[in-house]
């Protein structure tokens, strides 16, 4: 496997700063990695290079810290490491920027910085803002100069988040720095940019390793060059003893090629022709094509040249301009009656008249868990299978166990799990799925994805069986023996263009892999690093190609734009204009007395609506606030009546609501169900306890402690519109300046990414359902003080009211978004509605239709806002 | 086989173990109980929840919920109790139905088509449909129906309850549906892989909006039995019920999240919680702590339905490392 000559370098060889050994990773039925060693060293470039699948990625992510090696070290300055997660990596040095980057959409930049370097403190210990501003400006400006930092990650575009990524990675001080193919989507000048800033950290001893398919590049900047195939390393060499042919012939050269089947010959008759095929989303353009029956028509492309979203196009998951021809199924082997134009047609249509896409990564996008090998296959033949909706039991096992045997699925039946096969047996399973249909066009995309040879072999076979039988094979593969071993023709695809077409009979490993890979820049290795580069012929980079050597910045919104989208000013406008209404159609509106007392008796439904939002932020729901509301009052209540002073009076809703709300977040997280649940039950039990507690008598008569907690005033204002003044102050802090509040959007905003920057729900969630808790515990005491007393169905609803004012407050109920001000606008809206309602004699019971009606105006806003912001980027 | 057997069956054997020991301790504790006439006076007054809990078993099982049943139930009773007098009681009926359908293209329309998230919508339908029962009721309940419509509610059929026999038609159906449809199959895969279901090209939005039809209808008819029994429409009826079918449902082995589910474990669901209301009643064991036990079983439950839920996934991914690691016989 390893077949260089180790230590030609003729510079001295100094002590490695990263030193990898005998790497392996192993899946089910496939060797990812294979027994790799690599060493990176101080002020060296070192240059990853290999094949789509030749185990690079698997590499990166255990450098990372995000997957764990099956066997081999990692080793930093001689030290060995076990990375136990991506921050465990960050911290011993080694700083990643992956292909795609991982910002939280929510967060500032300037927090997605403190969530990878910490936050910094002041002398109080408070989180000093202005010093993260100035630090993250700092670290982003070295890449993007000028750029705004206070800007959430989903406004910026995907050349901007990569380049503030590798700002981040090169902030971190690092000792290694691993760029994971950083110039894919980079324009030329930011290209530039990287590699100035890369050269200025070799220059300060850091060691970099360097993934690419821009060779170019790589014979630009690194020193010393290994190469990946199959999961192992074929030879490491410094740059100056090798050349393009060389490293070419290394990435594909092999020993093992699968045989050619010259006996299968293509027909003449066109089943699919595209034309003038355009990506609604960019990912390829123009694409031309036609596939015969019975022909096999390979693709290639390296990762990101458009192929995966041609798939998707075909089978009607993305929108696309140009025209997709499908001839017409032929019925009784007559001649088969014209063409189908498919570009109107639902995906479920397309399958009707014969199309068939068997995905890439079975698991996220093929396989259902929950369901047996046989309903797998039949899900998407049903149709054929069912009479009056129900599913013939006898005609589906009759064609799974076909399928079985035909694909000689290794199973214990069409009963077991899915889930529970290898992988080479999943994927003939999808395959059986699509076979079932019968399709006339079958789009195979990565096949041979996790699959060992054995299975390889197999699945080799039934294409070509398909082809035999007259099918047009669509074969997207990166596995290049495959692909020109079975393909009648290759297509390469390179950067959304279908370039070139190959005969696939004679085609030559290192002809197509030469078309896929980006035209070569030749650029003289002293004159890299000038940010104007020798002109430029037809040099598009990936789907962002900008002509410009300018950021490209967010296109139609300005930062006006933005301010007035959002949620706030809306509700603002809106709340200004029911005043404004109710003040012009009735006389007593707008004296102050009205005003309080809208305000007032909003205040206790804000402090639930404070608590529900931060809940919902981060990403759970608490529907046991109201039971919450009861036994906090039940508490303050009792304690009054048994004469206790005012201290306890105030410890004791406050510690019930903060108390109980921790109880269901910790219950939440180490339950691992949903919050919903677990908040439902909770309910019960509580609202039983309020009941059994009080024992059906209802508590009337209250200190004037309580009372004047409830009812008193600090000069004309009265105590409840304090107390919510407070709270929405509070929560506001809470929510936008500390640490804990804003990795709460991290973790309702987008918990995978958050988990990966070593943000954990175990503490976090737990203290927003104890906020929550205080808040409502409050709101409890408050309660009993304003009605002086205290009913068994207290609390009842309230959650329901509290949820509705934070959702139309702007709050996500999917998590990660939402504000204080915003909660306390939708309060007071609701507040002012209800109050013009009961001026216009319209009677009480329209509230809770006009409070519907408004969650749903809320709801629809919030979709229509997403959707607009996505498209614009 | 045996393996596929218990990952269909199991959890509904399970429940039903557990509704005849919880039978046997009732009756023990309260032989009355265990009357047939009070057995089956029980069944039929959980008939209303038990029909909504067939539709929402389905919108649970594709990842979504549908709070606004409660509040629907009222309005379907209203509308049909307004229009009662002046039309005729098979135009009422057909008006409920009509309300019905009208709030489940709502509902569906905003969540299939809209793709909006169904917990908030339902809650804005929820105050909506509960809003608009109050308006037009204004307050005041409808009574003084035709005799013939008491049939609904307090009549029998071959010596049963009538809404007993619906109700256990109703389950049988969706039964049916769950297991054996075509529809059924399409709402599995879209609650376990929602990816997977678009590249499958199912018709997912037909059958989510379907759903969220159905379950409106289902809500409307238990509406007409629910007002037929008590011989009163009133705009405050079904007030938690909502919290009710969804304790049901997820009791009855449903997961929250989506998947596979089960029309008979929520049939179960209502069963175990009905029953043990009615006999922690009979032993002089006050609401109270029948309310705290339901609240306590469903935590429980819950907690263990996700255990098993890891474990059955944790062994798949070890048999699937262990037939790797086997040697590959030749291709």
């Amino acid at each position: 496997m390893d077949d260089s000559a180790k230590k030609s370098s003729p510079a001295a060889v100094s002590t490695p700063v990263l030193s990898v050994r005998g790497l392996s990773k192993f899946y089910p039925g496939v060797v990812a990695l294979d027994s790799v060693d690599l060493d990176l060293h101080p002020g060296r470039a070192h240059a990853l290079v290999g094949e789509n699948g030749a185990g690079k990625s698997t590499l990166i992510k255990m450098l990372a810290g995000a997957i764990r090696p099956d066997a081999g070290t990692i080793a930093i300055n001689g030290t060995a490491e076990r990375f136990s997660s991506p921050v465990a990596a960050r911290r011993a040095g080694i700083a990643v920027v992956h292909q795609h980057s991982h910002l939280i959409p929510d967060l500032t930049l300037a927090e997605n910085y403190a969530l990878r370097e910490g936050y910094p403190r002041n002398a109080v210990g408070a989180v000093a803002w202005s010093h993260l501003q100035s630090a993250a400006a700092e670290a982003v400006h070295v890449m993007i100069p000028g750029m705004d930092v206070g800007r959430r990650a989903s406004t910026l575009s995907g050349v901007e988040k990569q380049m503030v990524e590798i700002s981040f990675a090169l902030a971190a001080n690092p000792s290694v720095l691993v760029l994971d193919e950083p110039t894919a989507i980079l324009p030329h000048a930011e290209s530039d940019r990287l590699f100035r800033m890369v050269r200025s950290f070799l220059a300060r001893d850091g060691a970099v390793l360097f993934v690419s398919h821009r060779l170019d590049e790589v014979f630009m900047l690194c020193d010393t060059v290994t190469v990946l195939r199959d999961g192992c390393r074929v030879w490491v060499k410094p740059i100056g003893e090798t050349d393009n042919d060389d490293l070419i012939r290394a990435m594909v050269g092999r020993g093992v090629s699968f045989e050619r089947d010259s006996t299968l010959v293509p027909g003449t008759e066109e089943l699919l022709k595209v034309s003038r095929y355009t990506d609604a989303g960019g990912a390829f353009q123009d694409v031309n094509f036609s596939l015969h029956a019975g022909e096999i028509l390979g693709v290639y492309g390296l990762v990101g040249a458009g192929q995966a979203e041609l798939c998707a196009a075909l089978l009607g998951l993305r929108s696309a301009t140009g025209n997709v021809e499908l001839t017409k199924k032929a019925s009784n082997g007559d001649a088969a009656a014209g063409s189908v134009e498919l570009s109107g047609c639902a995906a479920g249509a397309r399958v009707r008249r014969g199309l068939a896409l068997v995905p890439a990564e079975r698991l996220e996008r093929g396989m259902f868990r929950q369901m047996s090998v046989g309903e797998n296959m039949s899900i998407a033949s049903l149709g054929q299978k069912s009479v009056l909706g129900l599913v013939r039991t006898g005609v589906e096992q009759r064609d799974n166990l076909e399928s079985i045997s035909e694909l000689r699925v290794k199973t214990t039946g069409p009963h077991k799990l899915a889930l529970q096969l290898s992988g080479g047996n999943q994927q003939k399973v999808l395959l059986a799925r699509w076979l079932q249909t019968h399709p006339q066009v079958l789009v195979l995309e990565e096949p041979s994805q996790g699959v060992d040879v054995g299975a390889k072999m197999e699945i080799h076979r039934l294409v070509r069986e398909q082809a035999r039988r007259g099918v047009g094979v669509l074969l997207v593969s990166s596995e290049m023996p495959e692909l020109l071993a079975l393909s009648h023709r290759v297509a390469i695809m390179r950067q959304g263009k279908l370039v070139e077409v190959l005969p696939g009979d004679g085609a030559t490993e290192e002809q197509v892999l030469k078309s896929a890979l980006p035209p070569q820049e030749n650029i003289p290795a002293e004159d890299a690093g000038r940010l104007d580069g020798p002109a430029q012929t037809d040099q598009p980079s990936g789907a962002e190609a900008s002509g410009s050597s300018k950021i490209k910045h967010p296109p139609k919104r300005s930062r006006m734009a933005r301010w007035f989208a959002r949620r706030e000013l809306g509700l603002g406008i809106l709340l200004v204009l029911i005043i404004g209404i109710s003040a012009a159609v009735v006389p007593n509106f707008a004296t102050v007395s009205n005003f309080r007392d809208v305000l007032q008796n909003q205040s206790i439904l804000l402090l639930g609506a404070l608590g529900a939002g931060a809940v919902i932020i981060a990403g759970g729901i608490d529907i046991s606030v109201g039971a919450i509301l009861g036994l906090a009052a039940l508490a303050a209540a009792r304690v009054d009546q048994e004469g206790h002073g005012a201290g306890l009076i105030w410890l004791a809703p406050l510690a019930v609501g903060a108390g109980l709300g921790a109880l269901n977040g910790l219950l939440t997280v180490f339950g691992r169900v949903h919050s919903i649940v677990i908040t439902l039950g909770m309910m019960f039990i509580l609202q039983g306890v309020m009941l059994q507690t009080m024992g059906g008598k209802w508590i009337l008569s209250l200190s004037d402690t309580m009372t004047n907690i409830g009812r008193g005033a600090i000069g004309p204002i009265p105590n409840l519109i304090i107390f919510g003044a407070i709270a929405t102050v509070l929560t506001a802090v809470v929510l936008g300046y500390t640490v804990v509040g804003r990795k709460w959007y991290a973790l309702g905003g987008d918990a995978a990414s958050a988990r990966l920057l070593g943000v954990s729900p175990r503490l976090l969630l737990p203290l927003a359902f104890a906020f929550s808790g205080l808040m409502v515990g409050l709101a409890g005491l408050l309660h009993a003080g304003f009605y002086g007393q205290v009913q068994t169905n207290t609390g009842r609803g309230y959650e329901l009211k509290a949820i509705a004012a934070a959702v139309i407050g702007g709050v996500h109920i999917m998590g990660g978004r939402g504000t204080a001000l915003g909660i306390l606008l939708g309060a007071l809206l609701l507040g002012f509605i209800n109050n013009l309602l009961v001026f216009l004699h319209i009677s009480a019971f329209w509230d809770n239709a006009v409070t519907g009606a408004v969650i749903l105006l809320a709801v629809c806003a919030d979709a229509l806002n997403s959707r607009r912001e996505r498209t614009a980027h | 086989m045996i393996a596929y057997l218990w990952r269909r069956y199991g959890r509904q054997i399970i429940l039903a173990i557990i509704l005849l020991i919880e039978m046997a301790i009732l009756g023990r504790m309260a032989p009355e109980f265990l009357d047939r006439q009070n057995l089956l006076d029980m069944s039929t007054n959980l008939a209303e929840t038990g029909i909504i809990a067939i539709g929402m078993t389905f919108i649970i099982m594709t990842g979504g919920i549908d709070l606004s049943v409660g509040s629907l139930l009222a309005l379907c009773g209203i509308v049909f109790g307004y229009l009662v007098k002046p039309f005729g009681l098979p135009l009422a009926m057909a008006g409920a139905a009509a309300a019905g359908l009208a709030a489940g293209l709502l509902n569906g329309g905003l969540v299939a088509l809209a793709r909006l998230p169904s917990l908030v919508v339902t809650l804005g339908t929820m105050a909506l449909f509960r809003g608009i029962a109050m308006v037009v009721s204004q307050g005041k309940p409808v009574s003084q129906f035709p005799k013939e419509f008491a049939e609904l509610g307090r009549g029998e059929w071959a010596g049963y309850p009538v809404q007993l026999v619906i109700w256990v038609g109703l389950v049988i159906v969706g039964m049916i549906i769950c297991d054996r449809s075509r529809a059924g199959r399409y709402v599995i895969a879209v609650g376990d892989n929602p990816t997977a279901a678009r590249y499958a090209a199912l018709p997912e939005r037909t059958v989510t909006l379907s759903l969220y039809v159905a379950t409106s209808l289902l809500t409307a008819l238990a509406a007409l039995i629910f007002t037929s029994r008590v011989s009163t429409a009133k705009a405050d009826a079904g007030i938690g019920l909502e919290l009710e079918v969804i304790t049901a449902v997820v009791l009855g082995g449903t997961a929250i999240t989506g998947g596979r589910g089960t029309v008979v474990g929520s049939f179960l669901g209502v069963l175990i919680l009905g029953f043990l209301r009615n006999g922690l009643g009979f032993a002089g064991i006050s609401t109270v702590y029948q309310t705290i036990l339901a609240g306590v079983i469903l935590i429980v439950v819950s907690i263990i339905n996700q255990r098993m839920l890891e474990r059955e996934s944790r062994s798949g991914r070890k048999k699937a490392k262990a037939t790797a690691s086997e040697p590959q016989p030749a291709g």
